[in-house]
């Protein structure tokens, strides 16, 4: 028999569902309010998914419903916002499978690689149904969103009604977004820029200076691009917002929670209670490993990422492994 | 294809392919689309046949039809050229249209065990003629496992592309004889011009629902075709076969990289039937691995690979394969050891790449059903968009890989290579490989003791990888590392003018490094002991320069 049913239900262009109840989920809100005052009838309903819904005394913004139910943040959702930690990302991945349909789009800020070389991409298209993803990169700076500034950030999508989609939902917000199809070029300098930060905090610590600072971070750049090229990604990624653009302001701001790491293990703390120290989570430390393991099967040679591993798992020194890639030529 | 459909679908063909040829009116200088096209044509083709240079048997027919497409199309208006735009297209679809006649072919499948096996099991063609009825049969020579019962319902749920691996030039009639077996009808599928040279294999192939394929035809226009003519059998439920590595491996890996042209025809096809909401539009893609522990053409396909010569090394007119003689040599060899050709078939995608269910069901990587027309829709409309089906079917493309990988069939043959290489690697570790591959390294052999021991790492690695379903294993590669290297060397002994090794009391001489290279990277990307030899793009690696 001939089906004439076309799918249903549609989508709900104007439904946001975000997954994740962290600094970037706040922001985002923030911005949706902002862009929902101006637009009047016209508003975004924005579900977020969040373990505990109750806020206390406090009701939630106008336009916006936290929930435990996941099937009901999900339906009809024009776009899904994933915003955990990379290594939360599998787990995530495989509790949206039953509920997501392939026409929906699925935006990514997860920054890491995970065990069996995994792009936060990977895990998504290895648990669930949904091709359309997006993943977001490139300075976006939470507290600079808090305050009310105006950003810039990079969209990295195969698909031109991810970008779509977002410049309709962003349209009059703070964000101006920069497309790029390179999706893998974007991930892989999102998740290795930490190793690179690592390396930079460590450098601090140990007093090498300004140069090796800038040297240090260069090099992680340099390393990506190589890592990148293995994949395909295009090498003008990595000297884009999405690197260098994101690299340069971060790696001189302190509050970034690798570079503070980074600054602990220059201490001569141990990896494990550096880690517990900044108590929140560490990718990159992950990122790295996986990429060094990777390397070595490869023959591909990477001495930053092999050094920065090296010292996670404590068989070598902070400060020789500093000193023996500053001085290898970049 | 059926006599009744292929007026009808020479005529769809036609007009699809002029149809969007003359929606563009104009190219950008104002001058006529169709005049850009067929100037085009003219020139990829003008150009072939300078290359050509009378080899080939259409040459002086061609040539005399593109000198008169060139005469007609000086100061031609639009409507003419049109109608010389329909007459190149009528050309190429005239050569491309098999001539699958179903007489003919209930014969040749009748024909097709003894005949196969004439090729597979043949000491010589007198022997043969002798020993008629005791004739091997080709049932004992071709195993076929995996999915079969899913393809068998999934052919019955919609139309099937058949997507196998692709080592020799054997494959095809291996496919089709596989194919009958299983109770199904004819997959039309396109093969090289090349391969009608072979006068055993043209029979069967002209029968077996092949169309030609002239891989030396880079004309836009005929690539363009070849595809809708895909996509169109596709609509008319006819089943297709593709080799989605678009030729033979010549590096001996499983293939990685796949052709998405012609992978591709199945989504346009599946886009065509939901919107003219014809039933069972589904299109299943059905990848597959031909497994073998000796292939023909080893050495041809391997000094082509390690050549890199350009372009050209894509097409290989004087393999092996053309030279009967080698065919039955090849074939005699192999009747007098029990070595056997496994078809491995593997569970069916939908055109997206996501695994479907007995009934055709799509299904999300932890068992959910999906309805997958939603990939498809722009507000609620069945669309088609070329830059998002290009996504989907490199989607696609990701899944076949991932499944050939998965079914790949270890065998005596792959494990010794492997063993040999690596223990030679160990051995010269200071060495570039296509160094270590040409000069054989410090040593002129290697004790079989260290060859023993580097196939038991690999054994290992292999046994865990099975363990989770990320290979398959032959009876020829399980028992124990002496085993296994007796019967590697045992078959490297019988065919090839050179053995790719020997054993010489307790010594392993690794006599040819290039045969080694090429049966060992079939183990190549599954993370085995000394890591990958090949890197992504299937390029030899250069060595590790640790500065």
């Amino acid at each position: 028999m001939v089906n004439t049913n076309y799918p249903k239900p549609s989508l709900d262009n104007k439904k946001l569902a975000i997954i994740g109840n962290g600094n970037l989920t706040k922001a985002v809100l923030r911005l949706v309010a902002a862009v929902n005052a101006s637009n009047g009838a016209d508003a975004t309903q924005v579900f977020v998914y969040t373990r505990q819904p109750s806020l206390g005394s406090l009701s939630p913004p106008v336009g916006v419903v936290f929930t435990n139910h996941l099937s009901e943040v999900i339906q009809r959702a024009r776009i899904i916002l994933v915003a955990v930690p990379a290594t939360a990302l599998a787990d995530v991945a495989q509790k949206l499978s039953p509920h997501v349909l392939p026409d929906q789009v699925i935006l990514l800020v997860s920054r890491g690689i995970t065990e069996g070389f995994y792009l936060p991409s990977d895990l998504i298209r290895a648990h669930t149904c949904l091709r359309k993803i997006g993943i977001i990169g490139g300075p976006l700076h939470v507290r600079e969103i808090e305050v009310g500034r105006r950003m810039n950030a990079v969209i990295a999508s195969k698909f031109d009604e991810v970008i779509q989609v977002v410049r309709a939902f962003t349209g009059m917000g703070a964000i101006s977004f920069q497309h790029t199809r390179d999706v893998v070029g974007v991930q892989i300098i999102g998740a290795l820029a930490n190793t690179a930060y690592i390396a930079a905090g460590a450098a601090e610590a140990l007093g090498l200076g300004q140069t090796a600072r800038g040297v240090l971070i260069a090099r992680g750049i340099i390393e990506a691009r190589i890592v990148g090229a293995s994949f395909g990604a295009n090498p003008e990624t990595f000297f884009g917002l999405a690197g260098l653009g994101e690299l340069i302001p971060r790696s001189v701001t302190s509050l970034e929670r690798h570079i503070q790491f980074g600054r602990l293990l220059g201490q001569g703390i141990y990896p494990k209670e550096a880690a517990e120290q900044i108590a929140d989570h560490l990718e990159g430390a992950t990122s790295t490993k996986v990429v060094a393991e990777w390397s070595k099967t490869k023959s591909i040679s990477l001495p930053l990422i092999t050094a920065i591993s090296d010292v996670l798992d404590q068989k070598a020194q902070l400060a020789d492994q500093l000193d023996a890639v500053l001085s290898k030529p970049l | 294809m059926r006599k009744e459909d292929q007026e009808r679908v020479v005529t769809e063909l036609v007009s699809r392919v002029c149809e969007r040829h003359m929606r563009t009116h104009t190219s950008s200088e104002g001058r006529s689309h169709l005049q850009d096209v067929l100037e085009d044509s003219l020139y990829f083709e003008r150009q072939r046949l300078e290359l050509d240079g009378g080899k080939s048997p259409a040459y002086s027919r061609d040539l005399t039809f593109w000198h008169n497409i060139q005469i007609k199309l000086r100061h031609a208006t639009e409507p003419k050229l049109q109608q010389l735009i329909r007459e190149v297209i009528h050309g190429y679809v005239f050569e491309i249209q098999g001539h699958f006649n179903p007489r003919v072919y209930a014969l040749a499948t009748k024909a097709l065990p003894s005949g196969l096996g004439l090729l597979l099991n043949a000491v010589s063609p007198l022997k043969v003629l002798r020993n008629l009825p005791q004739l091997p049969r080709l049932e004992d020579r071709i195993i076929i496992e995996g999915q079969v019962a899913q393809l068998q319902r999934l052919h019955q749920r919609g139309t099937v592309v058949f997507v196998p691996t692709h080592a020799s030039n054997l494959d095809s009639p291996v496919v089709g004889f596989a194919l009958y077996k299983m109770g199904l009808p004819p997959f039309l599928y396109g093969a090289g011009l090349n391969l009608f040279t072979n006068p055993l294999l043209s029979f069967f192939m002209r029968n077996l629902g092949a169309y030609t394929v002239d891989r030396k035809k880079t004309d836009p226009l005929y690539k363009d075709i070849l595809k809708e003519y895909a996509t169109i059998s596709l609509e008319n439920k006819y089943d297709n076969l593709f080799f989605p590595g678009g030729t033979r491996s010549r590096s001996g890996a499983i293939e990685k990289k796949l052709k998405r042209g012609l992978l591709g025809c199945g989504l346009a096809a599946y886009i065509n039937n939901l919107q003219r909401r014809r039933a069972k539009p589904k299109i299943f893609i059905v990848p597959c691995t031909i497994n073998s522990q000796l292939v023909l053409e080893a050495e041809t396909l391997i000094d082509d690979f390690l050549k890199e010569v350009g372009k050209s090394r894509y097409i290989i007119d004087d393999d092996e394969f053309s030279q009967p003689r080698r065919v039955f040599d090849f074939a005699a060899q192999l009747s007098g050891l029990d070595s056997k050709i496994h078809i491995r078939v593997s569970s069916g995608l939908d055109v997206f790449g996501n695994p479907v269910d007995e009934n055709g069901i799509s299904l999300t990587p932890g068992g959910h059903s999906v309805d997958d027309r939603r990939y498809l829709l722009k507000g609620d409309q069945i669309t088609s968009d070329p830059s998002r089906d290009h996504e989907y079917t490199r989607e696609l493309a990701l899944s076949i890989e991932d499944a050939f990988s998965r079914n790949n069939i270890v065998t005596s043959t792959h494990v010794t290579a492997r063993a040999i290489f690596l223990a030679l690697r160990r051995r010269n570790p200071s060495m570039s490989l296509l160094r270590l591959i040409r000069t054989g390294g410090v040593d002129d052999d290697l004790p079989i003791s260290t060859v023993y021991q580097t196939a038991n790492e690999i054994l290992e690695k292999l046994i865990k990888l099975e363990r989770t379903n990320r290979i398959c294993r032959s009876p020829s590669s399980r028992g124990t590392a002496e085993a296994i290297i007796a019967d590697g060397l045992k078959l490297f002994g019988i065919y090839h003018t050179r053995a790719a090794a020997k054993r010489s009391g307790d010594r392993i001489i690794p006599t040819d490094r290039t045969l080694l290279l090429y049966y060992q990277n079939r183990l190549e990307g599954y993370e085995l002991p000394g890591g990958d030899v090949l890197d992504d793009d299937n390029r030899v690696l250069r060595p590790t320069h640790h500065s």
